[in-house]
């Protein structure tokens, strides 16, 4: 690093006050946290359920006696069935028993699959295979395990295929329409309805194949609990609906809903842990943020001075699983691209931004000011919160100065003097304020990163300060605070995945070719490799394959549940 | 690490799931003649109501082995492995009726009194394939020999000695026992509706 050329002395940032107004409040031993971490009634009552079959099971397993008691319980309840048989009731319920017929629930299936692919709800599709698999699986395994026969002591009037205990079809047609439910209905009232249906719809098949005397009472109802506990244990377990939301309107997947209960959660966190009168929230920024839900929060100040904005990032569990295979991702297809290890907690998650946004305050560059972080829900939901640049617009739709861009170039060396990269330099992270300029989003910035990392950071946000003015006049003020030979490096090492999306994007919209203008400005430099092999890619690689392969297997062994 | 050791055991798990699902043996019980109480008989005797004999493994030779089950109202179907015959290389089926055309009658082996034998070799080479079906009473079991290519068709002999004849009415004794009800169908009393 060409130490020779130091930024610029400048002024220091003027941050606002925060803007508490009332005394932070502990929370005592034993209350419950703002947003409890709660398995609806309904997961609970599935719960039970399949917890009071397998116990049954386990006893029907054991102990003989017990195994010949239900099997004449449910053989007395088969003959009062019997006895109430009549021809157009028979014709009714074998009508009925055509909705769990293998060729129903496979239409059914596919109709389910084609309209997820249609609307591109990649998620939702693969836990939808995967419910579908694991029930297939857990059916066919107990079913054997326990090897019941079919009702005894009453005549069987349909046709039936393998062990009844569980029931095979009540069980395939249950997760099949549960998943249904949750990858094609919009949540609320809608979705609410639809779980009426389908328990309506297999109440009345479980009621159709215990008349015909091919399911005992309780092998139908094992099936039908079996596959909607699997189903709804899946989906809510993967799918939660205020990430993954089922809406018929564009936005983004990753971004919790601060409506509700949740919304109530921040306003009442906010005003314990930080003492912060938050009288509204906004989503803001979502269109250029998929790792964590961005608000911007009204909050009330002392005296008679007006009501102040502040930002807010919200993180949940599923941003930190979402960074793990971004990483992982980045990992596998770059090698050198991802070089730090993901994070294994969402605490962690917030505590490093809240940490990176206390060294770049610290060390006086244009970032928020860190105000601290609220726990929304403990180990499960964090938000951190920070100063808000009132009236700064994105660089790509503000008038870019020459001091503007000045501050850009000093921006990058001032970090690499401190030893630091921001790895996401984008316009959607560089705002102007007035005719300053802020840096948002420090999230990914790198203590101590490898030459590479600094590298590119130069080269973006010259590229960035170009996309509004030109390539010329952005090289000749680097000169001020680059070498050549520094610049050189700079667009050697970037190239393609380098640069961050929405930057490759804009440069493509505005039909310029700043690499290449910039690597005409600048001396000659050989590219700089970004492929490089260890023994972890190597490894990741590999497991990766084994695992997918693993998928594979079992879609294949399972493939008669969709053919 | 934990989060390593949890995925390992995860993979583990799936791939033990899988291998019991995809295998064909698995928790699959094999329907062997001494084992009179094995649910898998009450399965095939109500898969068949009216057959009076039930197809039963009395022994494996050498080399043989349980292939897996799949049993359905109207057909029932078992299949043996075979190191020198092959995967799947005789297939076991009980039906309520057979189509015997084309092929010969010949005598009952001494486990098959009661039946009439009828055989219907298929081809010889380059690999044995035939039928050999017994009929009785309200069913018929077929034995199909689909032996790997250059098996010795003599391999039929070894299964036909290691199948046998389950009475229908042996089970429908034991249901009445255990737990006491009636297993409907040939053999047994009126069952209600």
């Amino acid at each position: 690093m060409d130490a020779t050329r130091p930024a610029q002395d400048r002024p220091p940032i003027e941050h606002p006050r925060i803007p508490a107004r009332v005394a932070p409040r502990r929370r005592p031993s034993g209350e419950a946290p703002p947003l409890p971490h709660q398995l609806g009634r309904t997961g609970k009552f599935w719960l039970i359920m399949v917890g009071y079959f397998v116990v049954t099971a386990i006893g029907v397993l054991t102990f003989p006696t017990f195994a010949r008691l239900f099997e004449r319980w449910d053989t007395e309840r088969l003959r009062w069935l019997a006895a109430i048989r009549t021809q157009w009731l028979t014709d009714t319920t074998l009508a009925v028993n055509v909705i769990a017929a293998s060729w129903t629930i496979r239409l059914l299936r596919w109709g389910t699959f084609a309209a997820l692919i249609a609307f591109r709800r990649w998620r939702h599709l693969l836990v939808y295979l995967a419910s579908i698999i694991a029930l297939e699986l857990l059916t066919y395994q107990i079913g054997l395990g326990i090897g019941r026969p079919r009702p005894l002591g009453v005549t069987i009037l349909a046709q039936w295929t393998g062990y009844s205990m569980p029931s095979q079809p009540v069980a395939g047609l249950a997760v099949t329409l549960i998943g249904m439910a949750y990858t094609l209905v919009v949540p609320g009232k809608r979705r609410f309805q639809a779980k009426w249906a389908i328990g309506i719809v297999l109440a009345a098949v479980c009621f159709s194949r215990m008349y015909l005397a091919v399911d005992q009472p309780t092998s139908a109802a094992f099936g039908a609990i079996l596959g909607v506990a699997v189903g709804l244990t899946a989906f809510r377990w993967f799918t939660p609906n205020d990430v993954f939301r089922v809406t018929y309107r564009r936005g983004k997947a990753a971004h919790l809903d601060v409506g509700g209960a949740r919304g109530e959660a921040i306003v009442r966190a906010a005003k314990d842990q930080l003492g912060l009168d938050v009288i509204a929230i906004k989503p803001v920024g979502l269109e250029g943020s998929g790792g964590s839900t961005p608000l911007r929060m009204t909050v009330t100040t002392p005296d008679d001075e007006p009501d102040r904005y502040v930002f807010a990032k919200l993180y949940a569990k599923n941003h930190v699983r979402a960074d793990r295979w971004y990483k992982l991702g980045r990992a596998i297809l770059y090698g050198a691209l991802e070089d730090e290890t993901p994070f294994g907690t969402v605490r962690r998650f917030v505590e490093y931004e809240d940490y990176t946004l206390r060294l770049m305050y610290d060390e006086g560059l244009p970032a928020p000011k860190p105000y601290g972080i609220v726990e929304i829900t403990p180990e499960r939901e964090y938000m951190i919160v920070m100063e808000f640049f009132d009236d700064a617009v994105e660089i790509g739709d503000a008038e870019v100065s020459d001091h503007v861009i000045d501050e850009g170039l000093q921006l990058v060396r001032r970090m690499w003097d401190i030893g630091l990269a921001h790895r996401d330099v984008k316009p959607a992270n560089l705002m102007v304020q007035g005719d300053e300029l802020r840096l948002i989003d420090v999230f990914f910035v790198q203590v101590r990163p490898s030459p590479w990392r600094q590298a590119v950071d130069l080269a973006n946000m010259m590229m960035v300060l170009a996309l509004r003015t030109d390539a010329p006049r952005v090289y000749e003020q680097a000169l001020r605070y680059f070498t050549p030979e520094e610049i050189a490096e700079a667009f050697g090492a970037t190239r393609g995945v380098a640069s961050p999306t929405q930057l490759r994007s804009l440069m493509k919209q505005h039909g310029v070719d700043l690499l290449t203008a910039f690597r005409e400005l600048a001396p000659p430099h050989p590219p700089i490799r970004i492929q490089r092999w260890s023994v972890r890619r190597v490894v990741l690689t590999l497991w990766v394959l084994f695992l997918a392969f693993i998928a594979l297997g079992l879609v294949a062994s399972n493939w008669n549940a969709f053919t | 690490m934990r989060r390593g050791g949890i995925t390992l055991v995860t993979v583990i798990a799936v791939a033990a799931l899988v291998g019991c699902t995809a295998g064909e043996d698995g928790w699959e019980r094999a329907p062997l003649c001494i084992n009179t109480d094995d649910s898998v008989f009450v399965l095939i005797a109500q898969s068949v109501p009216s057959a009076t004999e039930l197809p039963c493994v009395s022994e494996f030779p050498a080399g043989w082995t349980f292939g897996g089950t799949d049993i359905s109202s109207g057909l029932s179907r078992f299949w043996l492995n075979s190191d020198r015959g092959g995967i799947h290389a005789v297939e076991v089926s009980l039906q309520d009726s057979c189509d015997t055309a084309g092929a010969v009658e010949e005598r009952p082996a001494p486990d098959e009194v009661g039946t009439r034998v009828f055989v219907r070799p298929d081809s010889l080479t380059p690999s044995f394939t035939g039928v050999r079906f017994l009929l009785f009473v309200g069913g018929c079991i077929a034995y199909t020999f689909r032996f790997a290519s250059g098996a010795s068709s003599t391999l039929a002999i070894e299964t036909i000695e290691a199948l046998s004849l389950l009475p229908r009415a042996a089970i429908v004794a034991e249901v009445r026992k255990d737990p006491g009800l009636t297993l409907c169908g040939a053999g047994a009393p009126a069952c209600a509706g």
